[in-house]
């Protein structure tokens, strides 16, 4: 397979602030990537400067495989599909599919071809005439993707495109994006803070934060062995319980748990997913709430030594608060962290 | 809640402050449809008959007739409005999206050149055009226009400029478009509501300019009509007031036309664009 994109030692500094402290990424043909990360983490930054929008600090990006470090946007083969869609309001969806093609000299027939079947792909053939105004979000993003479909990019660039829609329709356009994608097979970057967009969009995952990238894998990797203690947070919901503790005599205790009887070396600190906690012998803990979902219920249980433990756990449980609940914590299903928050892997 | 005596209160006071705003206008038209020794004894503004002898006899009671002087009006007013509307919107998208060394400053320069009164300039700017040859003619009055020499338009401009979403124009960027591309496509069009104000306070202001044509222009036949009007009242005898008023009259219809024209456009471009703000 071969290469859409590699980044090398990408920085961004607006004045003296840095947001990007060198990126390395390479992604390769027909892959769909998702960028995660928290809000200002520099997701956007990257985006724009893959993009051409802006010019990076430091370091070099290559689409397929030629340097366009300094090349402008046009001419990079790119399309972005932008958060507020940024369709452009005195034109309709014809025109606004157009326009590029227009832009760039395309003849007549080829433009009317190619506008035709990306509104007969979104299903926008019978809202051709209206303005953005008279679109309802859900067709106005789908407008916003068919003005970059027309472009026949080589990579698509979606800037958290479904935030300003309700909820059950960016289920519904998630399921889209991902369908064309599959049709389509151009090499897509994807920004989203929303982790389930993530999870289930993505073939990779970049996690970022505060500028740095903090694991690439893909989304099961990711969860099943995240890299370090923010990676280990961020993805799940529930969030994984991560307790600090430390070696006692030859075992390891954290939170006040005798956690395992053989720690590796170095941990100070472990982690476990809330669905990983099973019911039943082990260690007896008071409930604090007990958050009934239908399907499952996610106990708060309070930890010996201050803090609090989330388990899931299947099926409707009545849990009066403070009651005492046997819950076990499955060595196979620990993670380990040492001191700088990196994870100890089993070797 | 009001009672309906204090809204009927408050209404009659506002229609009364109205009619005193509004009735020097009122007893001018009427006056133009007076005979000459109605005008000043009778002060009601309705006339007693719509005698339109004052408009026959005004319209070519000067040694030019006033088909001259509206035309010379409408030429200066036009290439005002043309020039206005061009340059600064240029200079306010320049302003508003272009990065170039000294922006701040040039912008801060030219927000200063509002606090400057028309007279500071007035003697240095008409030793420059005449050292130019170009008094006695209209330049003095239209090529300024062209080099968006209205810092209060340019102001306008940017302020509309800066309100458009920038996502739009980088959408435009991704679409290939250079800076004159966006402005022409892009944020020209969605500007109609900024642009049609330019052009009313641009034309009214021009139309209205007695000062500009007074010190630039001196052949009668280049003449603008308040110019005109003046020389009704210094060159002929005190029996053509009712031409004046006729000729005023007339002088305003263009205005009003070109206001009610340009007041739909504003209405137009905030409907059309969807732009709320
Ligand atoms: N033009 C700019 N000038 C100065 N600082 C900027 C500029 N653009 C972004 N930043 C800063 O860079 C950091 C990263 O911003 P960015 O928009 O990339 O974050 P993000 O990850 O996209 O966040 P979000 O999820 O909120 O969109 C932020 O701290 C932001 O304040
Ligand atoms: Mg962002």
């Amino acid at each position: 397979m071969s290469e859409a994109l590699r980044l090398t030692g990408i920085e961004k500094r607006f004045g003296t602030t840095p947001v990007l402290h060198g990126i390395d990424l390479a992604i390769a043909q027909g892959e769909f990537v998702v960028f995660v990360g928290p809000s200002g983490c520099g997701k956007s930054t990257l985006l724009r400067l893959i993009a051409g929008l802006d010019q990076p600090s430091a370091g070099t990006i290559a689409i397929t495989g030629k340097d366009m470090t300094t090349t402008p946007a046009a001419s990079r083969g790119i399309a972005m599909v932008f958060q507020s869609y940024a369709l452009y309001p005195h034109m309709t969806v014809y025109a606004n599919m157009a326009f590029g093609l227009e832009t760039q000299r395309f003849a007549k027939p080829e433009i009317d071809r190619r506008v035709r079947a990306a509104a007969e792909l979104l299903k926008l053939d019978q809202l051709l005439d209206r303005k953005p105004k008279a679109l309802s979000g859900g067709q106005r993003q789908r407008v916003a993707i068919g003005r970059a479909i027309v472009r026949e990019p080589v990579l698509f660039l979606f800037d958290e495109p479904l935030s300003n829609l309700d909820a059950e329709l960016r289920v519904q356009m998630r399921v889209e994006i991902a369908r064309l994608h599959k049709r389509l097979g151009v090499t897509s970057i994807y920004v989203t803070h929303d982790q389930v967009e993530a999870m289930t969009m993505a073939d990779r995952i970049v996690v970022l934060n505060g500028g740095r990238v903090q694991q690439v894998g893909s989304p099961l990797e990711l969860y099943n062995q995240p890299a370090n203690r923010f990676v280990a947070g961020f993805l799940g919901a529930p969030r994984m319980n991560l307790i600090d503790g430390e070696r006692v005599a030859a075992s390891f205790v954290a939170g006040g748990l005798e956690i395992a009887s053989s720690p590796p070396a170095g941990a100070t600190a472990i982690g476990i997913r809330p669905e990983a906690i099973t019911l039943g012998a082990g260690h007896t803990l008071p409930v604090l709430l007990a958050e009934q979902l239908g399907a499952e219920t996610i106990l708060h249980l309070a930890l010996p030594a201050g803090g609090e433990l989330v388990a899931t756990v299947p099926g409707q449980h009545r849990f009066p608060v403070g009651e005492l609940v046997p819950i076990s914590l499955p060595t196979t299903a620990l993670h380990w962290f040492d001191g700088a928050g990196v994870a100890i892997r089993p070797t | 809640m009001k009672t309906t005596r204090a809204r009927l209160l408050t209404h009659a006071g506002l229609a009364l402050a109205s009619l005193v705003m509004i009735y020097p206008v009122l007893w001018m038209v009427g006056s133009a449809f007076k005979p000459e020794n109605a005008i000043f004894t009778d002060l009601t503004p309705i006339p007693r008959s719509l005698d339109p002898v004052n408009f026959v006899v005004g319209w070519n009671a000067l040694a030019v007739g006033f088909d001259r002087f509206f035309w010379n009006s409408a030429v200066i007013a036009t290439l005002a409005v043309a020039g206005n509307l061009m340059a600064c919107s240029l200079a306010g998208f320049a302003f508003a999206r272009l990065e170039f060394p000294g922006r701040k400053l040039c912008f801060a320069l030219m927000m200063m050149t509002l606090m400057l009164p028309y007279h500071v300039t007035l003697i240095p700017q008409y030793v420059l055009f005449l050292q130019l040859g170009w008094v006695d003619t209209i330049l003095p009055l239209v090529v300024p226009k062209f080099l968006a020499a209205d810092a209060f338009f340019i102001f306008l401009f940017v302020q509309f400029f800066r309100g458009i979403p920038r996502e739009l124009d980088e959408a435009a960027v991704m679409d290939g478009c250079g800076p004159w591309r966006i402005y022409w496509r892009i944020l020209l069009p969605l500007s109609t509501p900024v642009m049609g104000t330019a052009a009313i306070f641009t034309f009214i202001w021009t139309w209205d300019d007695f000062f500009g044509p007074l010190i630039y222009l001196n052949d009668i036949q280049s003449y603008t009509v308040p110019l005109a009007l003046r020389t009704f009242v210094d060159s002929t005898s005190q029996s053509s007031w009712g031409q004046l008023f006729a000729m005023s009259t007339l002088s305003l219809v263009p205005v009003f036309l070109f206001f009610v024209f340009f007041q739909n456009l504003i209405i137009q471009g905030i409907a059309m664009s969807g732009l709320k703000r």
